[in-house]
């Protein structure tokens, strides 16, 4: 039976240990607020210092061409470069072009005709990311949609004006129209706007919770095999402390450093938050509800109780740092990939066939209990919490049971 | 068995093919100072290790303070005290923490915090951060550690390893009082001849996972018609060394 003095004690050592390693600290307490902050300013000062460019090309050289050309670059500067040519092949050679519209010879013409359509081309070079050429491609077409509706309205008023009748140019043009979507809560009832926001905010959380299992696999990696191979371990098994114990303060200390990473995780999703509030208006603080958070912090500290418990077996056994590292980046991976899911997948909604062999993956449950708040099937949120927390203890047992002082202290093969 | 705390009768141990124990037997009473001497890989570590009760013996009977050690081992570790060949310390606590994180690991008192720093001699060093003590320095402190609860049974496997002169003195000298003031049953491994000779009351010789010879070190140094301990050992290792 673990003695309570014991066990206080030894964490005692733990803690005063860790906290004296200022590096560590630090790397515990900023990585994760940063990580999320950096992938943002990342993925922006990227696409801003390579922004895409895109040729115009006039081979008409009409008026209505020049004034589709002028509309083209004033919408599209602010956001990508835009060049403007009137000779198609040095476009097409620029390799620093990426997208080509082209205003074929005759445009003109035909955009002011009542009988012949008038096409403009596009040309995107291959090889650029799909999803940012996808962007602008559909950014030229809403500006030719506009510079369309505005020639389609005065060719209807020109018409109106024969026929000697009085008409709604919209109604001719776009004569069936949908109206802009209604949302609606989980219950039927009218959702606001943070309603809208909730499930993409549940993302962030279940992805941020990829940053903290890294943390508690390293703690419990230098815990148990750093013990070893510092030769600090034999004394400690061979005094009353024993086995059973030791494990069960490096997980406790092992869990209180992944959850002081989780709260840093935490603060950082708020400046990431407080960031896109900026840029998006403030409704979005008010998207971030206190039960979610609450529920972000035990799933947080239930994911890490859960790696160090699969870890924990395979860990105490290997021979040393390379292959506890190889071993927990292996478990680290198996969580990082179903929380990546989570921010695509709504694990919710999966068919039981699919949910059912995922779920005896312990992570699967930190995802699915985030995402059934979202949809406020509590029971469902309770049960994931109680599963992963079951597991995580289950799993711990059985690690003090398998293993023993021999196992522990000869995983290193070293005999004299 | 009356008056024996260390019982070793037939002790085998194997890991895979390597056989670190070949069949030991062992007898140490109370107040003895016991040498186990022995080339690198004779078993002295191994059998420190089951007599500890942290290793699990293939075959055989052992008995520390009148129980299995590795069976019971919850009631042995509170008689023995060990202290492993290459056993270090915690860099980032100081010499103060250490003995008083064990002091609570093995529910003891601020007397016996006083009597581990008194061991160790490290005076107003055990205040540092042990990461900036020197290995002789260290080597005191962890000798300390097992001390200090006066262990009925002290293990200790080759407590000078790697130190200096003075240091291995200091060392020698801390054990010697121990053993004297607590009448304790002390079994120390080492190379070391010298210390052997002035610190062991009988000495067994261990080769090839058996314990060959036994003796106090002048019987030992009389048998093999040797001057010294050191002599005695050279040759009766050699003799077998020839044999096998």
């Amino acid at each position: 039976m673990p003695s309570t003095s014991r066990l206080r004690a030894f964490l005692w050592k733990e803690l005063r240990e860790y906290t004296r390693d200022v590096k560590a600290v630090v790397i515990t307490v900023v990585v994760p607020p940063l990580a999320l902050i950096a992938i943002g300013l990342v993925t922006v000062l990227l696409a801003v210092q390579r922004p895409l460019v895109i040729c115009v090309v006039d081979l008409d050289a009409g008026d209505y061409s020049k004034t589709l050309a002028q509309m083209l670059h004033s919408y599209l500067a602010p956001v990508y470069v835009v060049v403007e040519s009137s000779d198609l092949t040095t476009a097409l050679r620029d390799p620093r072009v990426d997208l080509v519209v082209v205003i074929p010879e005759g445009f003109s013409r035909n955009a002011t005709s009542f009988e012949i359509v008038a096409f403009v081309r596009i040309i995107k070079r291959a090889g650029i990311s799909g999803e940012q050429i996808d962007m602008a491609e559909s950014r030229v077409k809403s500006v030719v949609s506009a510079f369309s509706a505005m020639l389609s309205e005065s060719k209807i008023a020109k018409l109106a004006e024969i026929a000697n009748i009085t008409v709604n140019a919209r109604a001719v043009r776009d004569p069936v129209q949908v109206e802009a979507p209604v949302y609606i809560g989980v219950h039927g009832e009218p959702a606001r706007v943070e309603d809208v926001w909730r499930p993409f905010i549940a993302r962030i959380l279940i992805l941020s919770i990829s940053f903290i299992v890294t943390p508690a696999s390293t703690y419990i990696i230098d815990g148990v095999i750093g013990e070893r191979e510092r030769k600090t371990m034999e004394m400690l098994l061979a005094s009353p402390l024993g086995l059973t114990e030791f494990l069960l303060v490096k997980t406790i200390a092992a869990s209180i450093v992944g959850l002081l990473a989780a709260l840093s995780d935490l603060l950082g999703l708020y400046t990431y938050t407080i960031v896109l509030a900026s840029l998006l208006g403030g409704f979005i603080l008010g998207v971030v509800d206190p039960g979610l958070i609450a529920l972000h912090a035990v799933v947080s500290f239930l994911t890490i109780l859960a790696t160090i418990s699969i870890s924990l077996p395979f860990i105490s056994r290997t021979k040393g740092v390379r292959s506890a590292s190889s071993v927990a980046t292996l478990i680290s991976t198996l969580g990082v990939a179903l929380f990546i899911s989570g921010w695509v997948v709504d694990f919710y909604k999966l068919p039981r066939g699919v949910l059912g062999p995922l779920l005896l993956v312990p992570y699967a449950h930190s995802v699915l209990a985030i995402q059934a708040y979202v949809y406020g099937d509590y029971s469902l949120v309770a049960g994931s919490v109680i599963t992963l927390s079951a597991l995580s203890v289950v799993l711990i047992y059985v690690s003090t049971r398998v293993l023993d002082r021999e196992k522990v202290l000869l995983a290193q093969t070293y005999y004299e | 068995m009356e008056g024996i705390t260390v019982y070793a009768e037939g002790v085998y141990k194997e890991y895979g093919s390597i056989v670190a124990l070949g069949g030991v037997t062992l007898r140490v009473a109370r107040g003895e100072v016991y040498g186990l001497v022995g080339p690198n890989g004779s078993g002295k570590t191994t059998l420190l290790r089951i007599l500890a009760g942290l290793v699990k013996p293939a075959r055989g009977v052992v008995r520390v303070c009148g129980r299995d050690p590795y069976r019971e081992f919850n009631e042995v570790r509170e008689c023995i005290g060990y202290l492993p060949e290459d056993a270090n310390t915690y860099s980032l606590l100081t010499g103060y923490e250490h003995l008083k994180l064990y002091a609570r690991i093995y529910g003891l008192g601020e007397e016996a915090i006083k009597y581990g720093a008194e061991l160790s001699r490290l005076g107003e060093r055990l205040r540092d951060l042990t990461g900036t003590y020197s290995h002789g320095m260290r080597r005191r402190l962890l000798l300390a550690l097992v001390l200090m609860r006066r262990p009925r049974v002290a293990l200790l496997d080759e407590p000078t390893s790697g130190l200096d002169v003075y240091a291995s003195v200091a060392v020698r000298n801390t054990i010697k009082k121990y053993a004297q003031e607590t009448e304790a049953t002390v079994i120390v491994s080492s190379h070391n001849m010298l210390e052997i000779e002035y610190l062991c009351t009988r000495v067994g010789l261990i080769y090839r996972g058996v314990i060959v010879d036994e003796g106090s070190p002048r019987e030992l140094a009389e048998k093999y018609n040797a001057s010294n301990l050191e002599e005695a050992f050279v040759r009766a290792i050699g003799e077998l060394s020839a044999k096998y």
